[in-house]
């Protein structure tokens, strides 16, 4: 948390002084947002940055004025923005007021200064989780391993994805690494390692397993296909995006129209356990 | 006994091989090297039994009358080490048409092709990838063989069926008496041996070790990289004469490589080994009615590429076995020899068995172990060329080659490569070919690095992924001008290309359980156009040449609009040598490069996810990256001592490669400062920066004692 803090220290300092009009240059918008089932909408939506050799600060990216709503196909509400030193770049924007049901379609509008993006979603139902469970890692006696175990639904294929979060450690859920997978044959039992997502802030000696002592909390999203292939591909740029000996060109395949990033609306189930 | 002549003119050169010597391409008042047999000969007669003729120099390689380049003992020589090592291949690559614009790549790429669509011979094996890390040299002992033949885009019809092209590695003919050579450098250390065994039996072999992290580990890697590498290889050739008429020789080779670089700003160590094994025996009769070469050989490749970021290690291994027969006859009868038609005939039969790249992965919970299935293909190839000598200064080479391939699935194809080439000798001694000929390659060389590391892996063609074909339309010229004795050889040559493979799967799409390696093939369709020149010549005692080569490699994709340069797209590429002998002892030799940067697919945009940078990328392969150049240096000092009782020549060698530290950029990133919350752009340039090498060798010969 310090070393977030202290690493965003200039992003929010630009954030809050508000010197960006905006990006001066009309790059494409970013989205990076979700609806849970039984949960409300968060919106990461920041703007594109067409580097120059020079470099620059990533507060260019920074959005505060940007109007986005949200509309389940009956009702439309507006976002509110705001700081928020838990996420990277540190202002999010959400609404209270909508709350995410199985089967709707949720369309999600970002604009800013003449750009505008937009993203379709339809929910699925979430899939319960049915135990997680907990591991020692072999020759380490501060770390754990956390499983989850699911049962695939009738309607498959079905795409899921993990986030989790160490409470009292990660201030919010992070894409859990390797945190993807496909359900194929309904009734087929599951079993996926839930790891801690590798963020902004990791440092060298970064693992994916978990402190010992801590409470390991497991998000079990539920997904579109469009949205599994996007962390599938995500989570290939985390891992091998650094290895000049694997490094292929492409560019992350997004949902998101008029811009970047990924809009997810997730049927989802939480569950949590204590690591001894 | 082989009498060796020095160095010979141009027109000689360009027609001779180092097969049987056809009288009537003679030039008068030539003289010619003899081999006898010892068991008739007296002390004033000799029985000529077989002629062949040495050509030994010059400095700069040769252009031939079929557009082929050749490289001699003597190009190695005066030219700069790399590393303190002579190197064949590395020579190879500096040739006009040869691309030169990375460092990190794994041998050239010739006239538009890529590194899959090369192929090296040594000693009539097939060696799959026979590079060391970055191609600082290859895994070929250039002591063992001395000699290689460059054949671009015009292959004579015995050569192996490839889109790109082939180089051939071959050892003298005849080794009369023992030699010994050790040579010590600061990155490896090598010995090789000559020997005569019997009249009829010569055995020569090299070994090879390198202790690199040990004196350059500091200079290999940067502020956030660290490199460890080490390798050892070992040549083997065999000669065997039971009588004047056959030659049995057995080749073998092998060599081990290990590579571990590990990158801090991303928390990840690559570790990448890989190990070629092979060997071959060809037997070689001579008859005045048909003379015929058979040769069988077996060749392997070996790679594991392993991944650690943090507590998780995937590992990709793959495998290459590669085994077959091939042979050649020709109709060496004198009257045929005279006669305006002659005829070649061969036959080849391959088999490959491959082990696709398949991913394990530890440290994640519970360890995941791919099953990966080999899979196999086998192939047949008959050919024919028949030369028709239209006149003295005209004759036409008209050859066909039938392929029928097999694979592993059922399937099944056929595949002719007719070929044609027209050579022309005009007055004022130049030399013309024009060539127009069809070329099939069955076996793919895909992997997910775009510059043709160790880690790529082989398939063979199937019904999803069919064979590589291209058209090749190529024209050469060479001229001497005898007074000055500056020599110009030019080519230009244009090959459509249909369905060269590009694999574009990622790592994590190998931990997928219903990964198929044919399911992230993109067949792709295009061209390569090019042309180069090579000026060669002498001032004085500097002998020197230059070679320009310019070339364009598109690309249609599936899924893309309009062109797309392709990877081994060259550009411009500019090599200039130079060798100054300037007394006895010392010579001094210098290599510039230039070449227009390597292509790369530019950033678009970056953007935020997940608290990471996001890279959006543009249209692949538009830009490049800046201007390639660099200069070589060296010198060598030489001395002799031992008298007459033990000879021996030492040569200690100095070389620094790119001596002005030119910064080459090999790769580039965007990344973020966590302190200054400020992205930047990282660029990663070239290992050689003002990189020194020193060398020391010695030469022994019983040829040259006197008891």
């Amino acid at each position: 948390m310090k070393r977030l803090s202290l690493a965003m220290l200039p992003v929010l300092a630009a954030a809050c002084t508000d010197t960006s009009s905006g990006p001066s240059s009309p790059a494409p918008l970013t989205i990076e947002g979700h609806i849970d089932s039984e949960g409300y909408v968060s919106v990461l939506l920041t703007s594109s940055i067409i580097p120059s050799d020079e470099g620059g600060p990533l507060a260019d990216a920074v959005i505060r004025w940007g109007k986005v709503s949200l509309s389940d196909g009956e009702t439309t509400v507006i976002l509110t923005g705001g700081p928020d030193r838990n996420y990277v770049p540190p202002y999010r924007y959400f609404n209270h007021s909508m709350e995410g049901k199985p089967g709707r379609t949720y369309t999600i509008t970002a604009e800013y200064e003449g750009r505008k993006a937009t993203s379709t979603c339809t929910m699925p139902s979430p899939t319960p989780i049915d135990s997680l469970t907990a591991g020692r890692v072999e020759g380490n006696d501060t770390l754990r391993t956390v499983t989850v175990h699911f049962t695939a639904p009738d309607d498959c294929p079905a795409y899921y994805h993990l986030s989790t979060r160490a409470l009292g450690i990660d201030p919010r859920y992070y894409p859990a690494m390797l945190g993807c997978v496909i359900a194929s044959t309904p009734g087929e039992n599951i079993s996926l390692p839930a790891y801690r997502g590798k963020h902004f802030s990791a440092t060298a000696d970064f693992s994916p397993q978990w402190p010992e002592g801590c409470t390991a909390m497991v998000k079990l999203e539920r997904v579109s296909e469009e949205v599994y292939r996007f962390w599938d591909a995500y989570n290939n740029m985390v891992l091998f995006g650094g290895s000049q000996f694997t490094e292929t060109p492409e560019s992350l395949p997004g949902n998101v129209s008029g811009g970047y990033g990924v809009w997810s609306a997730q049927g989802t189930d939480v569950m949590s356990i204590r690591l001894q | 006994m082989v009498i060796t002549l020095g160095f010979l003119p141009e027109p000689l050169a360009l027609i001779t091989d180092n097969h049987i010597l056809r009288p009537a391409t003679l030039a008068a008042g030539l003289s010619v090297a003899l081999l006898a047999s010892a068991a008739h000969e007296q002390p004033d007669t000799l029985l000529l039994e077989s002629v062949e003729v040495v050509a030994t120099g010059p400095i700069a390689p040769i252009t031939r009358r079929d557009g082929s380049i050749l490289f001699t003992d003597k190009a190695l020589d005066h030219t700069v080490r790399t590393m303190g090592e002579a190197d064949m291949l590395r020579l190879v690559s500096l040739a006009a048409g040869a691309s030169s614009a990375s460092d990190y790549t794994s041998g050239p790429t010739f006239d538009g092709s890529s590194w899959g669509n090369n192929t090296i011979i040594a000693g009539g094996m097939p060696v799959i990838f026979p590079y060391h890390f970055g191609g600082i040299y290859s895994a070929l002992n250039s002591a063992i063989y001395p000699r290689a033949e460059l054949f671009k885009s015009i292959h004579p019809a015995d050569h192996p069926d490839v889109l790109g092209a082939v180089t051939s590695l071959s050892t003298p003919a005849v080794t009369d008496a023992a030699k010994a050579e050790i040579n010590v450098g600061m990155t490896a250390s090598s010995a090789a041996i000559q020997m005569p065994v019997s009249p009829r039996l010569t055995i020569e072999a090299a070994v090879r070790a390198s202790y690199i992290s040990l004196l350059y580990g500091g200079m290999l890697g940067g502020k956030s990289t660290d490199v460890d590498y080490n390798f050892e290889d070992v040549d083997v050739v065999a000669r065997w004469t039971p009588d004047a008429a056959n030659t049995i020789s057995a080749t073998l080779h092998y060599n081990g490589d290990r590579l571990d670089y590990n990158d801090k700003n991303y928390g990840m160590t690559t570790r990448l080994h890989w190990r070629n094994a092979g060997g071959a025996v060809t037997w070689d009769h001579r008859s005045s009615i048909i003379s015929h070469t058979h040769t069988a050989f077996v060749t392997s490749l070996d790679n594991r590429l392993s991944l650690d970021i943090t507590d998780v290690s995937v590992g990709v291994p793959a495998s290459t076995l590669s085994a077959g027969i091939n042979g050649q006859f020709n109709h060496d009868n004198a009257d045929c020899l005279s006669s305006p038609l002659q005829w070649k005939a061969g036959y080849s039969v391959e088999y490959n068995s491959f082990m696709p790249q398949s991913a394990s992965v530890e440290g994640l919970g519970e360890e995941t172990k791919a099953t990966p299935r080999r899979n196999s293909s086998a192939s047949g190839r008959a050919w024919g060329t028949l030369r028709w000598l239209i006149s003295d200064a005209i004759s036409a080479d008209l050859g066909l080659a039938l392929t029928a391939y097999g694979a592993q699935g059922g399937y099944f194809t056929f595949l002719p490569s007719p070929r044609m080439t027209f050579n022309f000798t005009v007055p004022w001694g130049t030399t013309a070919t024009i060539h127009a000929g069809r070329y099939v390659q069955c076996i793919h060389f895909l992997g997910m690095s775009e510059i043709g590391l160790a880690s790529n892996f082989r398939m063979g063609a199937s019904a999803a992924v069919p064979p590589q074909s291209a058209w090749n339309f190529a024209t050469t010229l060479s001229h001497t001008l005898r007074d000055t004795g500056l020599s110009i050889a030019a080519d230009i040559y244009y090959k459509i290309i249909d369905r060269d493979a590009e694999y574009n799967g990622a790592v994590l799409d190998l931990l997928d359980n219903t990964y198929r390696d044919i399911d992230h093939v993109a067949v792709t369709h295009g061209y390569n156009t090019g042309a180069s020149l090579t000026l060669r010549g002498f001032r004085g005692p500097v002998a020197w040449w230059i070679a320009y080569g310019f070339g364009t490699a598109r690309r249609r994709y599936p899924a893309t609009k309009g062109w797309i340069n392709a990877s081994s797209d060259m550009g411009h590429s500019l090599t200039a040598c130079a060798s100054w002998p300037i007394n006895s002892h010392w010579t001094v030799n210098g290599q510039f490069s230039l070449a227009s940067g390597r292509v790369y697919t530019p950033v678009e945009c970056i953007y935020i996810v997940g608290e990471r940078i996001v890279t959006q990328y543009g249209r692949r392969n538009s830009a490049r990256f800046p201007l390639y150049h660099r200069l070589d240096m060296g010198v060598s000092y030489t001395f002799r001592t031992g008298g007459h009782r033990l000879p021996l020549e030492h040569s200690v060698n100095l070389s620094v490669l790119n001596i002005y530290a030119h910064s080459n950029v090999e790769l580039q990133s965007w990344n973020v400062n966590m302190v200054t919350g400020r992205y930047y752009l990282r660029q990663v340039s070239s290992l050689y920066r003002a990189m020194p090498s020193l060398s020391y060798t010695i030469k022994f010969s019983l040829s040259e004692c006197s008891f």
